[in-house]
């Protein structure tokens, strides 16, 4: 009896310890690359550029000033003309790219919010002809490579004057994310009984009213989920990006990092810092917004 | 069922709901189903530095890209590099992020850290994911040599990303970290579904670890690995590109061209827009056969079911 409650409490124990050692590692692994990434984005130039690396950096090599070339366009001033050369134009053009960005996706968010809301609603709640097949083609085009339309894309906005515009890259992002957005919040409105919706248009409210007052207010989080998977989507796209623009009237921070990060002469300071910016909205918005971001994720599928 | 009256507020109800599904239609029919049929044409098309020449060439490209001794080559290399890619990642994917919702589903002190520590990896956008990494294996001073040489695993710093053996393992590490955690959700998400009583039923019964591992969790997982598996392989086919882009471009040799990075640069570089246009097209019927082989393969239930009714 105490050999059998002796080998129980045993096996608890090495699983804590199992559970322990696991989750160090699985933070190490997770969090190490964006330590790093944040630790070089603060080091002076001169300090990146010693073997081996300094991986806890002291006070003397630490600068702000590669953050300050992002935000104000000016290079360190203690620096050798050497590495002030290699503060290159492309890294003043980090913020307007984010910007750029940041514009496009709020507008993707917002065609996907007020037109996938009642795609979404019509495929959850109405029975017509063609419901199924219609909403299995739309999900269809997920499975699309966006390198499998690039090339017509490419030739299809020459011929109507739109390569290098903003609206061009909202209206591809929007037809991306639309799919999803409508996969989302159909499963959202499947999980809300009908009833408060028949029983607002039996109190006379038209269509508009009772999508309005009753069905938004109740499904709230799916909106928010789908919302800000609009927008990160919007915000990370690059193949599209680099292909369809080619001035900062419309290059996003995917086309403005990638090319930075290219170029042989660039400071890696300013590499690092420009990547810590560039990732900063969508982290902190999933951040913020996580109950809705892994709802997001798993609703989907579940 | 079909009388008259319900026959026509069907067709009522219809009416109505195209009308409200037409914008989000038309969206996605201009930007991507217009493009896709147009993408035939193009195909069938011959191209001279980016203009057609005129010439309805047919199916020239198509055969071009899998007998003529110039371009075949490079179209079957980015064949096998891309789909070393997919099966390398999707299986490092899956086996890692299950191990870390097995973890997570423990719900001890912390778990929920971890799960905000997960959403980092995810949030980060796939270039800047390029360029962290590109940082990271930098063969002069990135901090991989750093540490190696420090712990003295390396007498010298090498460079991953140009050499022809590594560079795709290169790619694959840095994919992986970021596609971890969208499937360690969704399985945490399948586990949680799986009734704590099971577990506590088979612990009265004395199942080891490992037992209850493959005889329980993993039978009541299926569905969901099912559908991991799936959306893996597409993410696989399809968000690779920058970091093909950032860390090799495609390099050295062709050690790194995926059939993405190869259409790409047939039609952006040598402005061939036919032959990527074509290479484009395998591209999609890959990807369809690829997912219809998962389903078939990995639903044994539904096609017993389906075996039974024909």
């Amino acid at each position: 009896m105490t050999l059998f409650a002796d080998s129980i409490s045993g096996r608890k124990r090495r699983k804590q310890i199992f559970t322990l050692v696991g989750t160090l590692v699985v933070a190490a692994y997770i969090l190490a690359p964006i330590a790093w990434v944040i630790v070089s984005s603060f080091q002076k130039e001169v300090a990146l550029e010693e073997r081996p690396p300094h991986f806890l950096p002291g006070p003397e090599i630490l600068t702000l000033s590669h953050y300050g070339f992002i935000f104000t366009g000016n290079v360190p001033k203690d620096a050798t003309i050497m590495i002030q050369a290699m503060y290159t134009m492309s890294g003043t053009f980090i913020l307007p790219a984010i910007i750029n960005s940041i514009i496009i996706a709020l507008f993707v968010t917002l065609v996907n919010v007020v037109l996938g809301l009642p795609a979404g609603h019509a495929f959850a709640r109405y029975r017509f002809y063609g419901n199924r097949p219609v909403f299995l083609l739309l999900l269809a085009t997920r499975l699309l490579p966006a390198i499998s339309i690039i090339i017509p894309m490419y030739i299809l906005l020459q011929q109507f004057n739109l390569l290098d515009t903003k609206r061009a890259l909202v209206g591809i992002y929007s037809a991306i994310t639309l799919p999803f957005t409508i996969w989302i919040l159909k499963a959202y409105f499947q999980n809300i009984p009908v009833e408060y919706e028949e029983a607002a248009r039996m109190d006379g409210c038209g269509y508009f009213r009772t999508l309005l007052r009753v069905v938004i207010p109740l499904a709230r989080p799916g909106i928010i989920a789908a919302a800000i998977f609009a927008f990160m989507t919007a915000y990370d796209e690059f193949v599209f990006a680099t292909v369809l623009t080619h001035t900062m009237t419309s290059k996003t921070q995917t086309v403005v990092i990638a090319a930075l990060a290219q170029g042989l002469s660039a400071s890696r300071g300013l590499i690092a810092a420009s990547a810590v910016v560039c990732l900063l909205p969508p982290v902190l918005l999933s951040l913020l917004l996580r109950k809705y971001v892994v709802q997001g994720l798993t609703a989907r599928f579940l | 069922m079909a009388s008259p009256v319900e026959r026509k507020h069907f067709l009522r109800t219809t009416a109505f709901a195209y009308r409200i599904l037409l914008p989000s239609l038309a969206f996605v029919f201009v930007f991507i189903g217009y493009p896709l049929f147009y993408s035939i044409s193009i195909a069938f098309k011959e191209y001279k530095y980016g203009v057609p020449t005129g010439n309805v060439i047919w199916f020239k490209n198509f055969l071009d890209i899998l007998t003529n001794p110039t371009v075949a080559p490079l179209f079957y290399n980015s064949l096998v590099v891309t789909v070393k890619f997919a099966v390398v990642s999707v299986s490092a994917v899956v086996v890692i992020s299950l191990g870390i919702a097995l973890l997570m589903n423990e719900r001890f002190r912390g778990s929920n850290l971890l799960k905000i520590a997960l959403l980092l990896p995810y949030a980060i956008p796939g270039p800047v994911n390029a360029v962290i990494w590109n940082w990271i294996y930098d063969p002069s001073f990135g901090v991989l040599n750093g540490l190696l040489f420090r712990l003295g695993l390396i007498k010298d710093y090498f460079t991953i990303t140009g050499n022809p053996n590594l560079a795709l393992w290169g790619i694959i590490f840095a994919y992986v970290w970021k596609f971890v955690p969208y499937s360690a959700f969704l399985f945490l998400a399948g586990l949680s579904t799986i009734p704590r009583s099971v577990y506590e039923a088979a612990q009265m019964d004395r199942a080891g670890t490992w037992r209850t591992f493959f005889k329980i969790t993993l039978p009541l997982l299926m569905p969901v690995f099912q559908m991991v598996l799936v959306i893996q392989t597409i993410f696989a086919l399809l968000m690779h590109f920058g970091l093909v882009f950032v860390l090799t471009r495609g390099g050295p040799g062709n050690a790194t061209t995926t059939l993405a990075w190869l259409i790409y640069n047939e039609s952006f570089t040598f402005t061939r827009f036919g032959r990527g246009a074509a290479m484009a097209i395998f591209l999609s019927l890959i990807m369809i056969i690829f997912i219809y082989v998962y389903l078939v393969a990995l639903n044994p239930e539904r096609r017993s079911v389906r075996g039974q009714e024909a």
